[in-house]
């Protein structure tokens, strides 16, 4: 692929690598079946040891992350800040107090969360007025980025930064595509949708 | 041993990796690695200190420790509705204090938008 050629310069290296590793995995899966089949493992005990292993996996990608954001391999530098603005110094955006705010109740909830759950043993129920402490701090964000939307002359124009700003999520994709749609067809009531959608997308320049 | 056991021994392993994840949160935070520029002002740069940023901010940690000490205090709470265990609840009055600081943020914002368009 780098070279353009669309050709594979080494075919045969690729493929005998490939047939090596199916036939080291299927050596394993046979001698695993084998020492099951000799010591008579219940089936319980395979499932003890798939959890085990399994959790084992799942927890050395969890010390993984963690290594990595503690060392800076992983930066979080922009965590709270918004998209950096045309002009605007610095390698990140200004700080958003959204944001920190959405940090703060996250981290509070999901961490008495985990306990409450260590407590009882099971899962805990999450209380309407929990789930609204979130929910304002998710609706004051959004309501904040639609204002803070700087206005433009052409709406078509406003609309095509909302969608390329959108990108960044499931929900601010959605309604910045929409404006990057319509305000790229440089058509008049078209761009003023996109204009308005675009700024729930991009997050605006005054946060 | 059974999967019970290692399902105790996997939640003391995952509390630590949760508290030291928001502890390095913290740590760049007050390091200033992570970018808090701005954060009580419009404008990124120079401009004066907004007092709805600094309200919401307060209102925030103080809803945020308040609620995080309550339930600590509380603990999971039976609910013999439905026989399960909750959170406990946030009170009503927390949740209004909260909803009217975010009102007056987003008042201020609207505010300052609407001036800077009439200057402009």
């Amino acid at each position: 692929m780098s070279n353009g050629s669309g050709t594979n310069q080494n075919p045969g290296g690729l493929g005998s690598e490939a047939i090596l590793f199916t036939a080291a995995f299927v050596f394993a899966i046979v001698a695993i079946s084998a020492v099951a089949f000799h010591y008579e493992v219940r089936p319980k005990d395979i499932a003890v040891l798939g959890f085990i292993a399994f959790s084992v996996i799942i927890l050395a990608f969890a010390a993984a992350v963690l290594w990595q954001l503690a060392t800076g391999t992983i930066r979080l530098g922009g965590l709270i800040s918004e998209p950096l603005q045309p002009g605007e110094p610095g390698p990140y955006g200004k700080a958003s107090l959204s944001r920190f705010q959405f940090l703060i109740f996250t981290f509070v909830i999901a961490g008495l969360f985990l306990m409450l759950c260590i407590e009882t043993g099971g899962f805990v129920e999450i209380p309407p007025n929990v789930l609204g402490l979130l929910g304002i701090s998710g609706g004051g964000f959004i309501v904040s980025k639609a204002v803070g939307q700087p206005k433009q002359d052409n709406p078509g124009n406003a609309g095509g930064q909302g969608g390329n700003a959108g990108q960044g999520g499931a929900g601010q994709g959605s309604a910045g595509q929409g404006g990057a749609g319509q305000g790229g067809a440089g058509q008049g009531a078209a761009g003023q949708g996109g204009a308005g959608q675009g700024a729930a997308g991009q997050g605006g320049g005054q946060q | 041993m059974t999967l019970g056991d290692i399902g105790f021994l996997i939640q003391y392993a995952v509390l630590p990796w949760l508290l030291l994840f928001f502890a390095v949160v913290a740590i760049q935070i007050l390091r200033g690695d992570i970018n808090t520029r701005g954060l009580l002002r419009t404008r990124s740069a120079g401009g004066p200190i907004d007092p709805e940023r600094v309200a919401i901010l307060g209102t925030t940690l103080f809803a945020a420790g308040s609620y995080l000490l309550s339930a600590l205090h509380q603990g999971a709470v039976f609910d013999e509705a439905t026989h399960s265990y909750r959170m406990p609840d946030v009170p009503d009055a927390l949740l209004a204090v909260l909803v009217g600081s975010n009102g007056i943020y987003l008042g201020g914002k609207i505010m300052r938008n609407s001036q800077e368009d009439n200057r402009s």
